[in-house]
């Protein structure tokens, strides 16, 4: 029989750093292999980078303005995939939460499922836009909730065998 | 236990070092803001790490321009590293429950608007370049 005790902020938050450096190992990698693409496109397209129209100027920004947005998008679908697919899956935690020995649950300490960890994890755009403040509220709420768990209702818990 | 009493030490007297010895105004390798970057206004958080510099320096109003919630921070977050030290977190008196956690998001979305407000003397708040 295992109990659930509410994690405390900083063991979530060493787990919050290990995911951290994880994700941008592959953002690293999807920015050079969509970075790749964007500039073999552009290096196919004939254009005389000396004698451009004003057109071709804006079109070029364009180009990449949108090639970095596809890059932004993309590595957002993978961080969300990733956490939600980890918390909802039989472990209940991501590599970091599994490092710190933490898991992910609902207040009652049962398992996420698939729309509850969705909720969780693009909840953390509002946690993170406001300075990470939501973030750091995990410090500093009753059940050690922050923002992204208090709209979840969900929590994390050490677990103790 | 006690290694992690060392490691809060560590952690807090490296981050006060440095953030005494670099200036967060004069050259910046961080990342601007996103919500400054996509909507234009001041976040709660901005100008936090210029205040901290601030106040580490003694510079009081430059601090209170920068963002004045670090005059609340920083009390709040050195009681709970005291607390955590002497091992009695338990005794924490600076706990958000039920209300008091809706009336917190109230009061930094309150903050939000108010900073961005360009008139005197609300703009008082709005960091210092």
């Amino acid at each position: 029989m295992q109990t659930l005790q509410l994690a405390d902020g900083g063991k979530r938050f060493i787990a919050f750093l290990i995911d951290a450096v994880l994700l941008w190992i592959v953002r690293m990698i999807i920015v050079s292999v969509l970075g790749a693409m964007g500039i073999a496109g552009f290096a196919s397209s004939n254009i005389d980078m000396d004698n451009m129209s004003d057109g071709q100027t804006a079109a070029l920004m364009a180009y990449f303005m949108g090639a970095g947005l596809t890059i932004q998008l993309v590595f957002f679908v993978v961080q969300v995939a990733y956490f939600t697919i980890m918390e909802s899956s039989e472990s209940q935690a991501t590599i970091g939460k599994k490092a710190m020995n933490l898991i992910v649950a609902d207040e009652n300490g049962n398992r996420l499922n698939t729309q509850q960890a969705l909720i969780r994890n693009v909840s953390r755009i509002i946690s993170g836009i406001i300075c990470f403040i939501g973030y750091f509220m995990a410090f500093f709420t009753e059940k050690k909730q922050a923002l992204h768990d208090i709209i979840a209702k969900t929590n994390v818990y050490t677990k103790s065998v | 236990m006690t290694f992690d009493k060392i490691l809060l030490a560590v952690l807090a007297m490296s981050i006060t070092a440095f953030y005494f010895f670099w200036n967060p105004a004069e050259n910046s390798f961080l990342p601007s803001c996103p919500f400054k970057s996509l909507m234009g206004f001041y976040c709660p958080g901005c100008g936090g790490q210029r205040a901290f510099h601030a106040i580490l320096h003694g510079d009081f109003a430059g601090a209170f321009h920068d963002n004045f919630l670090i005059f609340i921070i920083i009390p709040i977050t050195l009681y709970k590293i005291i607390l955590e030290m002497n091992g009695s977190a338990s005794k924490d008196v600076f706990i958000l429950r039920g209300k008091g956690i809706w009336i917190f998001l109230s009061l930094l979305v309150l903050f939000t608007i108010v900073r961005n407000v360009p008139l005197y003397p609300l703009n008082q708040l709005i960091p210092l370049k």
